[in-house]
C-alpha cells in the first residue's frame, strides 16, 4: 500500500529558530517547504508534531501569512478607489493624486463627527474607540463612494465632505456606520498614512504584536541566541494565541455580512427574499443593504413581506421598503426635500459659524466640489459646453485654491459665499442661483443649465489672472537654497584642494 | 648621510604633523563629497506638497550645518 506519509528525502533536525526561519521563508506554505528537502507535506506536518513547539509556530506563520496578504490586498483596493475617483474627477497628470481636500478639512470633519454623533456611536457600542481620526477615515470612504456612483441617475452629488457630515448626522446610518467598522477589523492595517498620528492602524492589536516577537526572535539568531529563544517561547504562547483570535475574529466578520443574508432568507423565506432582490431597487445596493431593511421592516409581524416594495428614499440611492398602501404624495415628499436642505443649511452654517478656520476649509472645498460637479456637466449637456473652455482657463489656478484656502482674494470669497451656500440667505426655489445653492447644499439635480454657466464665468471672472501657485513660489525658494548650498560646497572644496597642493 | 637624534624626531614629529593634515584634508573631502551628492540629489522640482519642500529646505540645512561644523573643527585643531 502506498504510504501518505511518503518519504523521498528528510528534514534534517533543526532547532526551533531555524525551523521558524525555514516557515516564515516560505510563508508556512507546505508545498514551497516540501520543496526544499523533497519531503512530502505530510512528513512536514508530521515533523511539526513531532517537535515540541513547532506545530503553534508553523499555524502562527501562516496566519500571520494570511492576514498580511488580507492586508495588502484591502490597500490595493482602497488605493485604486481613490485614485480611480479622483482620475474620474479630474482630468490629467497635473491634478494632486494625494488628496482632493487638504487632510486638516477631513480632519475637522472627523471631529465634528464624533462631537454630535456621541449618542449614537455610544449607542452602537463603538463610542470611544470610534475616534475623529477613524471617523474622518469613514466620511473619506462615504465620500469616495458618492463620487464614484452618483445619486441614483448617475448624476454626481453635490456635496462637499461638511455637507455629507451634515447630512449623516441628520440622518444617522447605523448599519453603513457598522460595516464600515467591521471592515476595520476585518484588515491587519488600516489608515491612510501608516505611522502619522492618529491614523487607525491595526497593526497595533495583538496578533500584529505577535508578529513583530516573531521577527524579532529571528533577528540574527547567532548574535543573540538565547534572547531570540528566549522570546521564541515566549511567543509560542501569548501571540500565537492572540494571533489566532484575530484569524477568527476576521473569519467572523466575514461571515458576519453571510450571517445576516442568511437570517433575512430564513425570515421571510427563499422565494420572498428572490422576488426582494430582482426589484430594480434593490439592485442598485448590496444585498447585505436588502438584508438589513428586512431586518427593521416596519409591522413586522402585521403584514407579509410580498406586500411590501423597496422603493428609492432619497438622492444618495438607499433604498426603503414601502407598503404597497402607502400613497406615494410626490409634493409631500417634495416639501420634506425643501425643509431637510433648509434644515441642513442652517446646521451647516452655525458649524462654520463657530469656526471660523472650517469657514474657510469649507469655501476652498466648495470650489473643489464645483469644479468635480462642472467637469461631469459639461460632459452631458451641450448648452454648457461652451463653459468648458472658461472653466480650463483658471482650472489649475482652482485647484491650487482648494489645496490653500487662506489664498482665496476676498471677493472671490464673497462670489462663493453667494453662490455656494455658506451664507444664512433665505432659499426661494423659485430664483435660479437659489435653486443652485439648494442644490449645492444637498438638494436633488434639477436642469439648470443657466445658473451653472453663471456661477462658471463669476468664479472664472474673479479669479485673479495673475495668481501665482504659492508651492510654486516655495518650489523656487527651495531651488535657490539648493544653488546656494552646493555652491557653498564647491568653494569650501576648493579652498581644501588649493591647501592639499600647498 | 647622517642626522643627529634630534634633527630625526623633528623630521618625524613634521612627517606625522603632515600625514595628519593630510588625512584630516581627506576626511574633509570625503565629507563634502557625501553632503554634496545628498544634496544633489534633493529635487524640490519633484516634490508635490508644502511639507515635502520643508523636508528638503531641512536636510539642506542640516547638511550645511555638518559642513561648518566640520571647518570650525578644523579651524580649532589649526
Amino acid at each position: 500500500m502506498k504510504s501518505a506519509n511518503k518519504v523521498f528525502g528528510f528534514i534534517p533536525t533543526m532547532t526551533n529558530i531555524e525551523f521558524l526561519s525555514w516557515a516564515t521563508k516560505h510563508n508556512g506554505n507546505l508545498r514551497k517547504m516540501s520543496g526544499d528537502y523533497q519531503v512530502s507535506r505530510q512528513a512536514i506536518e508530521q515533523y511539526a508534531k513531532r517537535n515540541p513547539g513547532f506545530s503553534p509556530a508553523l499555524k502562527a506563520v501562516r496566519t500571520a501569512a494570511r492576514a498580511a496578504l488580507a492586508a495588502a490586498k484591502l490597500e490595493d483596493e482602497l488605493l485604486t478607489r481613490t485614485v480611480e475617483a479622483i482620475e474620474a474627477a479630474y482630468d490629467g497628470a497635473r491634478c494632486p493624486r494625494n488628496t482632493l481636500f487638504p487632510r486638516e478639512y477631513w480632519d475637522l470633519c472627523g471631529e465634528i463627527f464624533v462631537e454630535i454623533a456621541k449618542p449614537e456611536l455610544e449607542a452602537c457600542r463603538v463610542g470611544k474607540e470610534f475616534s475623529s481620526a477613524i471617523a474622518s477615515e469613514y466620511i473619506e470612504k462615504l465620500y469616495a463612494d458618492y463620487m464614484r456612483n452618483g445619486d441614483r441617475d448617475g448624476q454626481p452629488i453635490m456635496l462637499s465632505p461638511l455637507d455629507l457630515v451634515i447630512q449623516l448626522l441628520g440622518n444617522f446610518d447605523t448599519t453603513r456606520l457598522l460595516v464600515f467598522w467591521q471592515s476595520c477589523h476585518a484588515s491587519t492595517r488600516f489608515g491612510r498614512r501608516s505611522g502619522e498620528k492618529g491614523s487607525f492602524d491595526l497593526s497595533r492589536v495583538d496578533h500584529s504584536k505577535s508578529k513583530s516577537l516573531l521577527n524579532a526572535a529571528m533577528q540574527d539568531p547567532n548574535k543573540n541566541r538565547g534572547e531570540a529563544q528566549h522570546r521564541f517561547q515566549k511567543c509560542k504562547g501569548k501571540a500565537m494565541k492572540s494571533a489566532m483570535a484575530d484569524h477568527q475574529r476576521a473569519k467572523q466578520s466575514a461571515a458576519a455580512t453571510e450571517e445576516l443574508i442568511q437570517r433575512a432568507v430564513d425570515d421571510i423565506g427563499q422565494r420572498e427574499w428572490q422576488v426582494l432582490i430582482a426589484q430594480p431597487a434593490a439592485k442598485q445596493c448590496a444585498p447585505l443593504w436588502v438584508a438589513a431593511i428586512v431586518a427593521n421592516r416596519p409591522y413586522r409581524c402585521k403584514y407579509p413581506i410580498s406586500e411590501y416594495h423597496l422603493v428609492p428614499a432619497d438622492e444618495q440611492g438607499r433604498i426603503v421598503l414601502q407598503h404597497r398602501s402607502a400613497a406615494t404624495n410626490e409634493v409631500e415628499i417634495a416639501a420634506d426635500l425643501q425643509a431637510s436642505i433648509q434644515a441642513n443649511r442652517r446646521h451647516k452654517y452655525a458649524l462654520l459659524r463657530e469656526n471660523p478656520r472650517l469657514a474657510q476649509l469649507e469655501l476652498a472645498a466648495s470650489l473643489g466640489v464645483w469644479l468635480l460637479y462642472h467637469r461631469h456637466f459639461v460632459k452631458h449637456d451641450a448648452t454648457c459646453r461652451a463653459d468648458r473652455s472658461i472653466l480650463d482657463g483658471v482650472r489649475d489656478t482652482m485647484l491650487v485654491l482648494t489645496l490653500y484656502p487662506e489664498k482665496i482674494p476676498p471677493q472671490l470669497e464673497s462670489v462663493l459665499t453667494q453662490f455656494l451656500a455658506i451664507d444664512e440667505a433665505p432659499l426661494h426655489v423659485t430664483d435660479d442661483t437659489s435653486a443652485l445653492t439648494g442644490l449645492m447644499c444637498g438638494g436633488r439635480w434639477i436642469d439648470m443649465p443657466l445658473p451653472i454657466r453663471i456661477v462658471t464665468s463669476t468664479i472664472a471672472d474673479t479669479i485673479p489672472k495673475d495668481f501665482v501657485d504659492p508651492l510654486v513660489e516655495h518650489r523656487t525658494k527651495v531651488s535657490d537654497i539648493r544653488a546656494k548650498a552646493i555652491a557653498r560646497i564647491d568653494e569650501k572644496f576648493a579652498v581644501l584642494m588649493s591647501a592639499l597642493a600647498a | 648621510m647622517t642626522y643627529s637624534t634630534s634633527s630625526e624626531n623633528r623630521l618625524f614629529a613634521l612627517l606625522e604633523a603632515a600625514t595628519k593634515k593630510l588625512e584630516e584634508n581627506t576626511r574633509l573631502g570625503k565629507l563634502l563629497a557625501e553632503l554634496r551628492s545628498e544634496i544633489e540629489v534633493l529635487d524640490p522640482e519633484s516634490a508635490r506638497s508644502a511639507e515635502e519642500l520643508e523636508e528638503i529646505s531641512d536636510r539642506i540645512a542640516t547638511a550645511m550645518m555638518l559642513l561648518d561644523d566640520a571647518f570650525t573643527d578644523m579651524k580649532k585643531e589649526g
